[in-house]
């Protein structure tokens, strides 16, 4: 069963709750509580019924989507900790289990465990208060209507991409045929949002980092793009359930699972490159180059509307893991006893630890760097890549129905 | 110097990356360098200036401190001695002759940058600086410590030979003196006697007097220069000492130590 | 796009304390610079000349808080220079340990300052880490962490106390294994290597012009150190050689600057070995210490940033007529316009962090 048709059981069991109500209500008040009964028939038919699921089929998805956010945010917190020898946070649930306890005297009414044993699952909580709770600035001369649509722009974008990506051919919100075509559009609209945001702050940082999100688009864009054309040609489609199956599908020595990683190695490495420069962490994180350019463009931003920048960026990195998982590291292909999402999620989770390792570990790199680094390096490199991947797929099964060539693709 | 080219591509993260992996680990497993501050605290080693505290009895009210303090923010106040305090005073029996209450050094911490000069030269080794840092506090007015506040008691006093600091000792211009022998009421040490001297000066009455002059005792003299200011006929100045036995700087290991 | 002028300062991450640098961009490119400074004005030569000479030590520790010994060192050896006072020869040990621990914990802090510029924290704090290994060596003879007021006209405030020696080479055998573990975390990281060469440079020709000292101008390949040139307390019968480093003939660049730094490290963990080993027993003060003086003096330093200088005038009372503080960093920014055009704007904090900026001693 896929994730789709439980959306649709629920949906069912749902409006056989929801068409009696909305018609007791019609009997009310009409005419004015005509529109009620519109609805009750409109769920009845089979667009309303594929809209209930639809409703269901995205909310599961982003709920899972933040959790992971959650997550990868208090995984990036701890390990850098750890490799900067520090410990990062400490507070959760277990160390606050001594709320209350001397409510008396002057003593505080609340206090820690003698050590702080948790795992500091709560800063993530009192940073969304935090965020919350702040004012939000919009300086005087920004422009005003520019200024709040950049955050939405960047956020929504973001969000959007939780919809896209499959967790495996079951759990899916959506399954379109030009799935990740789609997937790589939703994230290129992210640095118009960073764009806007910067011109409209009415400052120079903002400005400069703006513009550095542009430039940078220009440079990682199309390698980013040709290095998964080597995919698309392997298996012959933008979706993502069949890459995932053609990957499945093939194998290379002993029965070993042929995932892209292998025949495309250097696409691999150019679309690991190009993703990361996609997302913007270090060390392409130029927009926001905190050293030179303050916070770049969220310079001016304050309070939930630069919470909301953190969490799209966030959220770009879960939505980028995956889609490296899916074109090269087989998707949720793996042995049978574990099941096919949680595969998923460990690929994708061993991909960000990897890329939080990297963040903390590199300087970032500079504006004309990631332009050369683009355009002179990773293009050629992508090119090469497409190169052996036809003469993968075309010319060697040609060869190999002439002459008697072993099968090694 | 290595050279450019013995870097390649993939030197962008494996290099690094073996470091922080290393000490990923280490921290993991191991302790982190973190001090988890109002759990665990590092100790101050011995030397350490924190907090003042006075050593109630070796102090002579003498104002060294608030003459050395390079921030002003210690001032001599007049305190209320108790008898027993009198009599355990090292140098009780001056004091009590003294026509005025003793004084007794008061410290502003908002203004303290805690440099331990008053440490260093104090003349008694009542001053002293405690491992005591912790002194946050809501407003400025509860930065201000009276003298009490830092008062230690000590079981057995370690009795100091009183050491001048100071390198300088008041010198008589003998001529303006007119034997007021304010400056032996106020010495904390009691190195000053009034003695015959060698002037007569004629009173408003007509009479001849022999003016009474001050005799220092150096040897007892610890530069705090508070005859001087007292001195209502600017006849005492302060001159560096010549004799350099005085000071407790030449012995081997500093004073301050011990 | 236009060329256009970007205030950077005084509050910005860039600045390392107090000042600003009006950039002219052309786009990314730089060309022009314009430093400002004297936000952080203290009036520290005239507040000294109120004060007698021995309470002013703690005033020149607080000229540079990150390397505050060497200050102090440089007031107490003109003011000794003034009152022709002997100190005792294992005072001057003591305080050559000192000053090379302080040289230490100062280029770790540059180190570490010098990191998130080029936006690395973890380095950072890997950096911060190894200083406070030598704050702690440093607060043991001093009793502070940050500001020692440990050296005093005549001497040092007290001898070292026992197992100094053998703490001090217990953290300099950990820092020493741990500068090899950074080698690869820094010079041989490419992105390093990328952002750090071929940036910021000047020539030692332009060095000597434009005032630049200390390890900006040995990063040039300048053979040139006050303490082998204009030697003090006992340079002179220690064993150390002076740290040069060129990126290409005859000038240096922002990696050579930090290479200079980490080897200038080495040297002081080895002046410091040798001064354990030949370290005689005696007084660490002398005995006797005036307190007036007459005449002038001027005496110069290595500091951890350059030529220190300070002159002094007394009039024969117990405070200094005149006091005058000749600081490394004031002509070092003063350059910057002459190595910062052409670069790009992310390379201002690359350039600006690799001079090792300071701004108290700057501003006074």
């Amino acid at each position: 069963m896929t994730l789709f048709g439980a959306c649709r059981i629920m949906a069912e069991l749902s409006i056989r709750i929801l068409i009696p109500i909305f018609e007791f209500q019609e009997g009310l008040f009409p005419p004015f509580s005509n529109p009620a009964g519109w609805f009750a028939d409109w769920l009845a038919t089979d667009g309303g019924l594929d809209t209930m699921a639809w409703f269901y089929a995205v909310n599961i998805a982003l709920m899972v989507g933040m959790t992971n956010l959650i997550l990868v945010i208090h995984l990036e917190r701890k390990i850098a900790a750890r490799i900067q020898d520090r410990r990062g946070p400490m507070l959760s649930f277990r160390s606050l289990r001594e709320v209350g306890e001397d409510l008396s005297g002057n003593a505080p009414s609340w206090k820690f465990k003698e050590n702080y044993s948790g795992i500091g699952i709560l800063q993530n909580v009192a940073d969304g208060i935090k965020a919350f709770t702040k004012e939000l600035i919009i300086p005087t001369k920004a422009d005003r209507f520019l200024f709040t649509m950049g955050p939405i722009i960047f956020i929504s974008s973001s969000v959007f991409l939780l919809a896209l990506f499959p967790l495996s051919d079951r759990f899916a919100a959506s399954s379109a045929p030009a799935g990740l075509m789609v997937i790589m559009a939703a994230f290129s609209i992210a640095p118009i949002g960073i764009l806007t945001s910067g011109w409209a702050s009415n400052n120079k940082y903002s400005m400069i980092g703006g513009m550095r999100s542009a430039a940078q688009l220009m440079s990682y864009e199309i390698p980013l793009l040709l290095s998964m054309a080597g995919v698309f040609l392997v298996a012959g489609s933008f979706d993502p359930v069949t890459i995932v199956e053609q990957q499945r599908e093939s194998t290379w020595l002993f029965g070993l699972p042929m995932w892209n990683i292998i025949p495309q190695f250097i696409g691999f490495v150019v679309f690991m490159v190009c993703i990361l420069a996609e997302v913007e962490r270090v060390p392409f994180d130029l927009p926001e180059a905190e050293a030179e350019l303050v916070e770049g463009w969220t310079t001016e931003y304050s309070g939930i509307r630069f919470m909301f920048f953190l969490m799209a960026e966030y959220i770009r990195g879960f939505a980028g893991a995956a889609v490296a998982t899916i074109l090269f590291l087989g998707g949720w292909a793996g042995p049978w006893p574990v099941p096919p999402e949680i595969w998923f999620l460990i690929k994708v989770y061993l991909i960000i630890i990897f890329w939080i390792f990297i963040r903390w570990s590199v300087p970032r790199i500079r504006t004309d760097q990631i332009l050369v680094l683009g355009w002179k390096k990773l293009l050629p490199l992508s090119l090469i890549n497409i190169l052996i991947v036809i003469f993968m797929v075309e010319i060697y099964p040609y060869f190999t129905a002439i002459v008697n060539l072993p099968e090694v693709f | 110097m290595s050279e450019k080219s013995e870097l390649g591509i993939m030197d962008i993260f494996v290099n690094p990356m073996k470091v922080t992996m290393k000490q990923f680990f280490k921290s993991t497993f191991g302790k982190p360098a973190t001090v988890m501050y109002p759990l665990e605290k590092r100790d101050p080693p011995p030397t350490y200036r924190g907090m003042n505290a006075i050593i109630w009895d070796l102090c002579i009210g003498c104002g060294i401190c608030a003459e050395v303090c390079p921030n002003r923010c210690l001032k001599m106040k007049p305190v209320e001695l108790s008898d027993e305090e009198h009599d355990r005073a090292w140098y009780g029996s001056h004091l009590a002759k003294r026509k005025h209450k003793p004084e007794r050094p008061a410290i502003n911490f908002g203004h303290c940058m805690f440099c331990g000069f008053c440490e260093d030269y104090c003349p008694t080794g009542a001053m002293t600086m405690t491992d005591f840092y912790e002194m946050a506090d809501t407003s400025r007015e509860g930065l201000i410590y009276p003298a009490r506040t830092m008062k230690v008691d000590l079981e057995d006093l370690p009795q100091l030979p009183l050491t001048n600091y100071m390198m300088e000792s008041p010198v008589l211009d003998i001529d303006p003196c007119i034997g007021c022998s304010k400056c032996v009421d106020n010495c904390p040490t009691n190195c000053i006697i009034m003695d015959v001297g060698p002037h007569d000066k004629t009173l408003k009455s007509g009479k001849l007097r022999n003016v009474e002059n001050p005799y220092f005792d150096y040897t007892l003299c610890i530069g705090c220069s508070v005859c001087v200011k007292v001195c209502p006929a600017d006849c005492l100045h302060m001159e560096p000492t010549s004799n350099s036995s005085l000071s407790g700087l030449t012995t081997e290991e500093s004073p301050t130590e011990a | 796009m236009a060329e256009m002028w970007i205030s950077m300062g005084p509050q910005h991450p860039m600045t390392h304390g107090l000042w600003t640098l009006k950039v002219k961009v052309d786009g990314e490119t730089i060309t022009d610079a314009d430093p400002e400074l004297g936000y952080l004005h203290r009036s520290v030569e005239k507040m000294g000349e109120r004060r007698k000479y021995f309470m002013n030590t703690t005033l020149p520790d607080r000229l540079c808080y990150a390397s505050s010994t060497t200050w102090t060192h440089c007031y107490v050896l003109t003011v000794e220079e003034l009152m022709n006072v002997e100190i005792p020869e294992r005072a001057k040990y003591v305080r050559t340990i000192m000053l090379e621990l302080q040289r230490l914990a100062s280029h770790l802090m540059w180190a570490g300052s010098y990191m998130p510029d080029l936006g690395h924290i973890t380095g950072a704090l890997y950096f911060w880490r190894d200083r406070e290994l030598f704050l702690n060596l440093l607060e043991v003879p001093s009793g502070s962490r940050l500001l020692y007021n440990y050296i005093r006209i005549g001497g040092v405030k007290r001898d070292l106390p026992d197992g100094f020696v053998e703490k001090a080479e217990r953290v300099m055998k950990l820092f020493e294994q741990r500068l090899d573990e950074y080698s690869d975390l820094f010079e041989n990281s490419k992105i390093f290597r990328m952002r750090t060469e071929d940036v910021g440079k000047f020539t030692a020709a332009q060095a000597q012009n434009l005032g630049i000292t200390g390890p900006n101008m040995r990063g040039c390949g300048t053979k040139f150190d006050l303490r082998r040139n204009d030697p003090y307390e006992i340079y002179e019968e220690i064993d150390w050689d002076i740290q040069t480093r060129e990126a290409g003939p005859g000038y240096g660049d922002c990696f050579s600057r930090y290479m200079v730094r980490i080897d200038e490290m080495k040297e002081s963990m080895r002046i410091i070995r040798d001064c354990f080993k030949k370290m005689p027993k005696g007084p660490t003060l002398a005995s006797t210490i005036p307190v007036r003086a007459q005449g002038e003096a001027f005496r110069r330093t290595e500091d951890s940033r350059g030529e220190a200088l300070m002159y002094i005038v007394g009039d024969g009372t117990d405070r200094p007529y005149r006091w005058k503080i000749k600081s490394p960093m004031f002509t070092t920014i003063s350059a910057a316009p002459h190595y910062l055009k052409g670069y790009k704007v992310a390379d201002i904090p690359a350039i600006m962090g690799s001079v090792d900026i300071c701004i108290g001693e700057t501003d006074k």
